[in-house]
């Protein structure tokens, strides 16, 4: 899958550049990130700017990977998120388990702090 | 002037053809006068359930066919999904029950159905001997 990936001060902003995360896709997205976990990453930015469309196999490869960091002691947050997303957020009551920041730099900081 | 009519439309059985039905979809509850944030859930109500019927149906086999037949009436949409692959169990609402504060709670599974019935307002499934039927309503 086409994705980005770029580490700043120790935190590695991961930006898919799928138009969608559905289930065609998912099971590549989430064996990236599990690649970026094994290498040692444990702080990350998951910005989904570029996705306009996700399904619950592209939610659940992104809840996968928050469990893994969260319970390895790292952290993932998301920005970027679109109304769409937004919207399934709340319909699934994961809006309460996602830290969702507007921009880049701000989901950036947080993680520095 | 509203939109209404019936359109049916077939897909092979792999999840790449449910991206492009789903797109279909988004254009289609949007000529019925659905605004963006509907059909954007419409859409993904169907396109759990054609991810369903091609991963469990149809055991992820692409060579078989999934047809949507979308009836436009002037206050729902009714999507009837017809396939002829093994019959489902479990098309009902599951319960999503998760602590916020504790990751390892998080549900990695069954969302699929979730949001299906979270999004529709009906959900009715036949499963024959040699079709099943999937019938999703959306009221507008």
């Amino acid at each position: 899958m086409n994705i980005t990936a770029k580490e700043i001060d120790r935190v590695l902003v991961v930006q898919p550049l799928e138009k969608r995360l559905d289930a065609a896709i998912a099971p590549a997205f989430k064996g990236q990130m599990v690649d970026y976990i094994n290498q040692g990453q444990n702080k990350l930015v998951l910005n989904l700017a570029e996705v306009e469309f996700v399904d619950s196999s592209g939610l659940t490869a992104i809840v996968s990977t928050l469990k893994s960091l969260g319970l390895g002691g790292g952290e993932m947050v998301v920005c970027g998120v679109g109304q769409n997303l937004t919207n399934l957020f709340k319909l699934t009551k994961l809006d309460k388990v996602f830290k969702v920041f507007d921009d880049e730099k701000e989901a950036v900081d947080f993680l520095r702090s | 002037m509203s939109t209404e009519g019936e359109i049916r439309l077939t897909i092979k059985s792999r999840l790449q053809s449910v991206r492009l039905m789903g797109t279909a979809i988004n254009g289609v509850c949007l000529a019925a006068g659905c605004d963006q944030e509907t059909a954007a859930m419409v859409e993904l109500g169907v396109v759990e359930a054609l991810n369903n019927i091609v991963k469990h149906a149809y055991q992820n086999q692409p060579e078989h066919q999934v047809e949507t037949k979308i009836e436009i009436e002037p206050n729902r949409m009714v999507f009837t999904i017809t396939d002829s692959g093994l019959g489902l169990a479990g098309w009902e609402k599951p319960s999503l029950e998760f602590d916020p504060n504790d990751l390892s709670s998080l549900p990695e599974g069954g969302m699929g159905r979730y949001i299906i019935n979270s999004v529709m307002d009906k959900v009715e499934y036949i499963s024959g001997k040699d079709v099943n039927t999937l019938s999703l309503t959306k009221m507008l």
